[in-house]
């Protein structure tokens, strides 16, 4: 089976361009200026210079051995994304994009973050790249992380404080819209994850496949075949739309997206399982809305999955049947944090948490022939203080 | 029915005045106590938005507003519903605006069954561009709903031959690169795209200009330069959102809005 989405900006139903008419040409421009870079071996190549030298590649696929005889099955591996320069996998999108940015002639770039960690990644490309990065942040997420705030300014960016909505995420996107439509002459707006109007939710996926690309690689090489799984966990869905998308046609691999609970009953931030089809932020997928069609403000304790709609691409994967979704809650997710954080010395974001918590569930119905790939997306330093408050 | 209103006007020698209001804010009897004031004032057209939580195109006092009806209740069914009361009693006109979620979340072709029902004459869902409004435009058509399309500044020649080939109604020239929000006056720039996109319709539908629009001075340049209405939006709104006091706020709004009634009229006169 070949598979070949986006087809005409959609997957099956899902993606689209639900953007004002103003930014249609804005977008068509983006979709041109991409088809040609990816054939042009110079940015090609300037790319992999950026990936390997400034953000640290290829990571490891780790084998996490004491993990696995914890969980007592099959072995668990971990592709360690953490170890990037910025401590997440935010940096391979924001040096593919920033640098897009570049050869598109756009100077001044744009972006939305919700805990900062795509924030901070796009200051860093921009100061890499010698763009001016202007970054929307709602003003709750600025109280709750003013570290990454701070950093951002270290780094050269300037901090917009979003006031509008509930003050996350979702609103800073809005904003973020709001700016391209008034300066899209000569602004890139940087999306950090798979979601937007196309050809973003593209873009994002395939510079983000690098993870996925890796992993197969490796895997080949420590086991002489693909793993049997692999699991990431979703928000917009950017490290698991890259660790899955090559590996969507070798049916033998189950591919496993886990999404954010939250305290557990209906809250969280799981638009797959909970939410309904949807257009917001310029694109159709699934979105937590209330039975108006208002959105729904979202929870999760990591902040990096707390967004009300989830890329379209997952919509069709989940509705293919080709990729499993699944929900882990805050207690679990911070229980496999911990364990992760004892048993290997390697304290995982909160986010990438959740995911290592469903491996280990599917792990100890394997066999310990069978294998195990779990996306580490980010370090979990940035974490540290909710756990301390918390006091659990 | 929006088509007739705008060759009545021009047959007067006259711009179409289109009003914007947010259903619900503050709430929905005051929306109808507003409205009742705006008819008076003498508006062609009247607009009516539908608050949508994620408003994309919209800028600070739009989305205020839109907050505002939130918390008081408003959904799409009760503003359609208030609708029906006011066609009951008005003659005029009305368009609905709102975003694509509240079409998509009930039902494409329900939503639209039950606002025809409602007396609305036409949609415009500024997150809707060209090509993803086949869906919308079929259940519109089938319904006789006019569907309103947006052109913008960055639309070329091509692409507004298209918008022109597919709108109804008439066409809605976002003034300027960016959102919903007064403005002092009508750039050069404006100015020039006005009369460049009434040269490229040709007369073949209305046109009508919005964003940044809230002055007579505004509305008249609007005219002067080829539009065949305007569209007043925020500055009313804000206007709206100062009083408290029903009695007071109609004043206002009569007093305002007769004045960008009038500028309609002056701007034609040879």
């Amino acid at each position: 089976m070949k598979y070949k989405y986006p087809i005409n900006g959609k997957f099956g139903i899902y993606g689209g361009q639900f953007v004002p008419e103003v930014l249609m040409p804005a977008v068509h421009e983006l979709e041109a200026a991409y088809k040609k870079v990816k054939e042009d071996t110079s940015f090609k190549r300037e790319l992999e210079w950026y990936l390997a030298y400034y953000a640290g590649r290829p990571t490891p696929t780790y084998l996490a051995k004491n993990l696995t005889k914890f969980a007592g099955g099959a072995k668990i591996y971990l592709k360690r994304e953490d170890l990037l320069h910025g401590g997440a996998h935010k940096i391979n999108n924001t040096l593919g994009q920033a640098l897009l940015a570049k050869y598109m002639k756009k100077g001044r770039v744009i972006a939305e973050t919700g805990a900062g960690q795509h924030g901070v990644a796009t200051a860093m490309a921009c100061a890499a790249l010698g763009l001016q990065a202007e970054v929307y942040m709602g003003s709750e997420d600025i109280k709750r992380q003013e570290i990454n705030v701070y950093r951002m300014t270290l780094l050269g960016a300037k901090v917009h404080k979003v006031d509008s909505g509930s003050k996350t995420l979702k609103d800073a996107i809005n904003e973020a819209l709001r700016d391209w439509v008034t300066n899209l002459v000569n602004t890139h707006y940087l999306i950090g994850s798979v979601v937007g109007p196309h050809p973003y939710p593209m873009i994002v996926r395939d510079f983000q496949s690098v993870i996925g690309k890796e992993i197969k690689r490796d895997m080949m090489k420590i086991e002489g075949r693909a793993p049997d799984a692999i699991v990431a966990c979703v928000g917009g869905g950017s490290n698991s739309m890259g660790s899955f998308y090559p590996f969507i046609e070798d049916q033998a691999v189950k591919l496993v997206g886990v999404e954010a609970g939250g305290h557990g009953n209906h809250s969280g931030s799981a638009a797959l399982l909970r939410g309904r089809e949807g257009v917001l932020h310029g694109m159709l997928s699934h979105v937590l809305e209330d039975s108006d069609g208002q959105i729904d403000d979202t929870y999760s304790i990591a902040a990096g999955l707390d967004y009300s709609a989830v890329g379209p691409e997952h919509s069709y994967l989940m509705k293919s049947g080709r990729v499993r979704y699944t929900i882990v809650n805050d207690s679990e997710a911070i229980v496999a944090f911990r364990k992760l954080s004892l048993l290997e010395g390697i304290i995982p974001a909160l986010e990438s948490s959740h995911a290592i918590a469903e491996a280990i569930r599917m792990a100890r119905d394997m066999n310990e022939k069978q294998s195990i790939v779990v996306t580490l997306s980010g370090r979990g330093d940035k974490d540290v203080q909710t756990i301390i408050n918390r006091g659990d | 029915m929006i088509s007739d209103t705008f060759r009545g006007l021009s047959r007067r020698h006259e711009g179409a005045l289109i009003c914007y209001i947010m259903g619900g804010d503050p709430d929905l009897n005051e929306t109808k106590s507003i409205i009742d004031s705006l008819v008076e004032a003498g508006i062609d057209i009247l607009e009516i938005g539908i608050p949508f939580s994620e408003p994309i195109a919209d800028g600070k006092t739009i989305q205020a507003a839109g907050i505002r009806a939130i918390s008081s209740g408003s959904n799409w069914k009760s503003v359609l519903i208030m609708i029906s009361e006011i066609k009951k009693k008005h003659k005029i006109p009305i368009v609905v605006m709102t975003y694509y979620n509240i079409l998509y979340n009930p039902g494409v072709e329900r939503f639209i069954d039950f606002a025809k029902q409602c007396g609305v004459d036409g949609l415009i869902i500024p997150d809707l561009p060209l090509e993803e409004s086949s869906n919308v435009a079929k259940s519109s058509k089938a319904k006789s709903m006019d569907l309103i399309m947006m052109a913008a500044p960055s639309t070329n020649q091509a692409r507004l031959n298209a918008l022109v080939k597919s709108s109804t109604g008439f066409i809605y020239l976002v003034s300027h690169y960016g959102v919903t929000g007064a403005k002092g006056v009508l750039s050069n720039d404006t100015i020039n795209l006005i009369r460049r996109t009434k040269q490229s319709i040709n007369g073949v539908i209305p046109l009508a200009v919005g964003f940044g629009i809230s002055t007579p001075e505004q509305v008249a340049t609007a005219l002067n330069s080829g539009a065949d209405g305007a569209v007043v939006g925020s500055a009313l709104i804000e206007l709206i959102s100062r009083y408290d006091n029903r009695i007071e706020r109609a004043e206002r709004i009569i007093e305002y809005v007769s004045k960008l009634k009038s500028a309609t009229l002056t701007s034609i006169r040879p």
